[in-house]
């Protein structure tokens, strides 16, 4: 459904915030972009949502160029930005997106929507009171948008965007300023979006565990480059053999030069080791140190998922 | 059609839920209508009529003019706000007119104001002010018709002057040098009665009385037979000339925002 070709995109200081990237999001795929700041997250967001025009290489939307598309009339794409404005200017009232009018109230903001896309009443009044409870947008139905706070905003940002359901989503930084239980509403409603109606969405975010818990496949991204594109699976798989050992020492640090370990870091008397079991085994590894000096203390345990993509992060620096 | 109807109506519910905005709106209206009156008093200084314009015809040029300027008047830095922060290319994702949904949108907030402030605030004026009553029904209601096709002039000049965002980095000053050219030549300071024929010579060329002057004559009854047909025939000429001018602009605009990306 979204297929990217060697897409390039340089801005005026010569920082190639998308370099050559290349990728393919099938319909109904639910995929997380994971990158730093400044990895380019948002220029490719902007490139996918047509907001961006790319210097060289293209992207194709149902096989369309994404402003060509909305010719045919649709409630297609769905773009909701937590970020503040990152252009050229800024009003400071946050989000950086056209899906609310600032100066109307939250209520004839919902009626918009209805209007633009054309939404038959009774599926609207059903859409809008399941929105309006899962977000617990009732307390400001009727404020003015500009009046709202953060995350208030954010709640009733998304609300507008799910009440039109578009067959895709685009999910910049959603969650920011948005509360736990919020959060964990937003988080089902997507995963139910995704499964009912096979709605493809991308979602970025910092934080690896919301995206873990929404989206199948994770593409990494740093400097422009993708480093990892893959299932959440593969990522674990891909590094299943790869083990932590930390050890808190009561005198002198080993002499670790020449283990074969893919890291290590030292702090004060702890040190933390990064090895793959398939080049040196856990048994070899801790008889080592357990010979080499006094230890207080022993872990052993496999990595999480973000400690895995700051590994593959680093692997890619080097 | 009526999509952009609902636009329009939306606009106007929104302005019903800030009541305390409108009273103070018509607040605003009479108070400039008293500084204009306190003005042209003075200026008239206890004669009935000058060069044959009596002073209530004044009074009542300058109550319909500015009170149509209050109730029309908007926020010109849209556009500019939109193109800088890149919003523009999500609004042409969506599957409506982006131009006629402002225009209709904007309509629905002219008309409220009309509504519920300009006419409370004409009808203030009337009671202290010597303003005329309409020359009849007939008059009354082209003057209406008349207003609404000014208003969209009003709007098409705006429209224009806001495109220019898409090349300078803030029309902020040109919308101010506009708003004082249209001030001047739509009579709404000084009556075009008062003009010298060599201005009014130009004027007849602008866009610019067709935008208040052409209602007050109206509601005056100054206008006979073909006369009206002809001042109604240049509104809708301006609007066509200037829908064009805007549409050029906007598309010249949009490929160049295309080109440049967000």
């Amino acid at each position: 459904m979204i297929i990217a070709k060697n897409l390039n995109k340089e801005f005026h200081n010569n920082i190639k915030a998308v370099n050559n990237l290349s990728f393919h999001i099938n319909k109904g795929e639910t995929v997380g972009l994971i990158g730093a700041n400044g990895a380019g997250k948002t220029t490719l967001i902007k490139l996918i949502s047509g907001l961006l025009k790319p210097d060289s290489g293209f992207v194709r939307i149902f096989e369309d160029n994404p402003l060509a598309r909305k010719a045919k009339n649709g409630p297609f794409m769905g773009v909701v930005s937590g970020q503040r404005s990152s252009g050229t200017y800024d009003n400071g009232k946050g989000a950086n997106t056209a899906t609310l009018q600032e100066d109307l109230t939250v209520e004839l903001n919902m009626e918009l929507v209805k209007a633009i896309y054309r939404i038959p009443d009774d599926r609207y009044n059903k859409k809008l009171s399941k929105l309006t409870d899962a977000l617990r947008l009732n307390s400001f139905m009727k404020y003015r948008v500009d009046q709202l706070s953060l995350g208030q905003r954010m709640r009733a940002e998304i609300a507008v965007v799910l009440l039109y359901e578009p067959e895709l989503l685009i999910l910049d930084e959603p969650f920011i300023g948005v509360d736990l239980i919020a959060k964990e509403s937003i988080r089902q409603i997507l995963q139910k979006m995704s499964k009912d109606k096979n709605t493809t969405i991308i979602l970025t975010t910092h934080n690896v565990e919301e995206i873990e818990k929404i989206c199948e496949r994770v593409i990494l991204i740093d400097k422009g480059s993708i480093v990892f594109n893959g299932s959440f699976d593969r990522i674990k798989y891909s590094h299943a053999s790869i083990n932590s050992l930390s050890a808190e020492l009561t005198d002198k640090i080993p002499d670790m030069q020449d283990l074969p370990v893919t890291k290590y870091t030292i702090e004060n008397k702890k040190i933390t080791l990064w090895y793959d079991s398939k080049v040196i085994s856990t048994k070899d590894l801790t008889a080592y140190i357990l010979s080499q000096c006094k230890v207080k203390d022993l872990l052993i345990r496999k990595p999480t998922v973000e400690e895995i993509i700051r590994n593959i992060y680093e692997e890619d620096s080097e | 059609m009526s999509t952009y109807i609902q636009f329009a109506a939306i606009k106007f519910r929104n302005n019903m839920a800030y009541r305390f905005e409108y009273i103070m709106g018509i607040l605003n209206t009479v108070l400039s209508f008293l500084v204009y009156w306190c003005i042209y008093k003075a200026l008239y200084g206890g004669a009935n009529e000058i060069d044959g314009i009596t002073f209530s015809m004044v009074t009542t040029n300058f109550i319909i003019s500015l009170g149509l300027t209050n109730a029309f008047s908007k926020n010109e830095m849209f556009l500019q706000d939109k193109i800088k922060q890149g919003t523009i290319a999500n609004e042409l994702l969506k599957p409506v007119n982006f131009k006629f949904r402002m225009l209709f949108e904007d309509l629905g907030d002219g008309f409220f104001k009309v509504v519920f402030n300009f006419l409370p605030a004409v009808i203030i004026a009337m009671l202290f002010t010597e303003m005329m009553p309409p020359a009849g029904i007939f008059g009354f209601v082209l003057c209406l018709v008349s207003a609404v096709l000014g208003y969209i002039v009003l709007w098409y000049i705006s429209f224009i002057v806001q495109t220019l965002a898409f090349w300078l980095f803030n029309v902020w000053g040109l919308i101010t040098i506009k708003n004082v050219i249209v001030n001047i030549f739509s009579g709404a300071l000084l009556p075009l009665w008062f003009m010298p024929q060599p201005v009014l010579n130009i004027i007849k060329f602008t866009p610019f009385d067709s935008i208040f002057f052409t209602p007050v004559q109206l509601y005056l009854g100054q206008l006979q037979g073909y006369e009206i047909l002809l001042n109604f025939g240049r509104q809708v000429l301006w609007i066509a000339i200037l829908y064009f001018i805007g549409e050029l602009l906007w598309n010249k605009g949009i490929k160049r925002l295309i080109v440049q990306g967000g």
